[in-house]
């Protein structure tokens, strides 16, 4: 099961590199987006993984992290990190079930509130509907940051899960009262969990406002909040996922899915119970 | 079903009449169809909620890929008006009034029937109704249809009140799990929650009204 999970880090590492051969710009822009998507995939899976709870409020620390990133730059990162633990800790105070409605009213309040915040920036108000505009990175620079970002973390998860400390993250995430009972300091494991989490999802947001160069009310949108949960639809493994969330954003951004996109992510909620059934029955070897 | 309803009404919006009683048939139709793919996809209530979110979505993205404009106004209802104690109220808005008095009157009398002390005991406790013999899975089939019913009417009553776009359902939403969840927070079953839903409801309005 491990040697498999290696490969397929592999293969996400060689799908990263193609566009380097391919050398076209709407290949680079559409891994460019791909890649962004994958971290945030990566940061709810820490979540859902080794705390179970399951969230749709991630858009809320990736949307944070871009505003907060074009508005004061690098200071964002640590604050939106901060808030969004705070958040999440919070919530999760309530139980699994209410975790899940808690954090999609957080995430819609978010996507609904935010064309309302408009900021006064040099006497010219910025903000609303249009969002803000900040110095994007050349396209090639800002694939190659988000994408060493990307492989980087994907390995070291999965060097995670050899360890000890891996053992005891999915221990709790598995079944809490028996991780507690092997005297494990679940909340400790918890906190820390959420604030990986929470950290991961804030650079995918800040590397989405350096690849883009614009952020809009839309990093905020249902669309953002419910994509990891749909790259997770067939399990939890990270490379497994990385690899269906690159399958998502090429085929709905490159294709005539374009105009569909949401459409496609509905039905695959629709039928998530089936398939994630479906793919823990026959496919448990890699996910 | 909020916006389906409010977009049947922009549709057929040169009959009222008409437009009320085919948002109620759609709703109630996409109810059937709500009900079974939650009986049929999925196991728990975690799952359930979020087969109906795809579904809720999926009606959003329709009526966004076949209608295209994002805004739309209800414009073509001829507004009478009447003076009642020297304030100027449409006759549309008595009839919303009217139906919400109705459906809370309705609603009532449903919890002192037999229908209604079957419903209690499944909201109670499932399993322990299920080895009563009652059969749950007709009820929730008509639950979930009736709600959708009146969720579509309601959002074709209230389609004049405000710009038509598919994402107008999602602050009803919201609306509608922060109303619950106070209600549920004052406690009760039955007829009880529904008095507090009420209570919270009217309550949420007035201090939305006035804050915003």
């Amino acid at each position: 099961m491990k040697d498999s999970q290696a490969i397929l880090g592999l293969m996400v590492a060689t799908v990263i590199f193609a566009p380097f051969i391919l050398k076209l710009t709407l290949v680079f822009w559409i891994m460019n987006l791909a890649v962004v998507y994958s971290i945030l995939v990566l940061s709810w899976i820490i979540m859902n993984k080794y705390t179970g709870y399951t969230s749709f409020a991630h858009s809320f620390p990736f949307g944070i992290s871009a505003y907060l990133f074009a508005l004061y730059g690098f200071l964002s990162i640590p604050v939106s990190c901060f808030i969004s633990f705070v958040i999440f800790l919070i919530l999760s105070k309530l139980n699994k079930e209410k975790f899940v409605f808690s954090t999609f009213i957080l995430a819609i309040v978010f996507w609904m509130a935010v064309p309302y915040l408009t900021f006064n920036y040099d006497n010219i108000v910025v903000g609303g509907e249009e969002g803000l505009s900040l110095k994007s990175l050349p396209l090639m620079d800002s694939y190659l940051l988000s994408s060493s970002f990307l492989i980087t973390s994907l390995f070291l998860l999965l060097f995670l899960e050899k360890t000890r400390v891996g053992l005891y993250l999915l221990a709790v995430g598995n079944d809490e009262v028996a991780a507690m009972g092997l005297g494990l300091n679940v909340n400790l494991i918890k906190s820390v969990c959420f604030v990986i989490s929470s950290l991961i999802a804030v650079f995918s947001g800040v590397f989405y406002a350096v690849f883009f160069g614009h952020v809009s009310p839309d990093v905020f949108s249902v669309e953002v909040s419910l994509f990891p949960f749909i790259a997770t639809i067939l399990g939890q493994s990270y490379p497994v996922s990385v690899l269906i969330s690159f399958a998502l954003i090429l085929s709905t951004r490159a294709s005539v899915l374009v105009k569909y996109h949401l459409l496609l992510y509905a039905s695959l909620l629709v039928v998530f119970p089936k398939l994630r059934r479906y793919a823990i029955a026959r496919g448990a070897k890699f996910i | 079903m909020y916006t389906l309803g409010a977009y049947v009404a922009y549709l057929l919006s040169k009959d009222v009449i008409t437009a009320i009683i085919v948002s109620g048939l759609v709703g109630f139709t996409a109810g059937i169809v709500l009900r079974y793919l939650i009986k049929f996809l999925s196991k728990n209530t975690i799952e359930a909620t979020i087969v109906s979110l795809g579904f809720g979505i999926s009606i959003e993205e329709i009526l966004r890929m076949s209608l295209q404009t994002s805004y739309f106004l209800v414009v073509e209802v001829k507004e009478t008006f009447l003076n009642i104690f020297g304030e100027k109220i449409s006759i549309l808005q008595l009839t919303q009034a009217g139906i919400s008095l109705l459906f809370f009157i309705l609603l009532f009398a449903l919890f002192k029937s037999n229908y209604g002390l079957k419903l209690k005991f499944i909201e109670e406790d499932l399993e322990l109704a299920e080895l009563y013999g009652v059969d749950a899975d007709k009820y929730i089939f008509s639950v979930i249809t009736v709600t959708s019913f009146l969720i579509s009417v309601s959002g074709c009553l209230l389609s004049t009140t405000q710009a038509l776009s598919p994402l107008m359902g999602f602050p009803i939403l919201i609306c509608g799990i922060i109303v619950a969840a106070l209600a549920v927070i004052f406690g009760g079953i039955g007829a009880r929650l529904h008095i507090n839903s009420i209570l919270v409801s009217v309550t949420y309005s007035l201090l939305a009204g006035i804050v915003l």
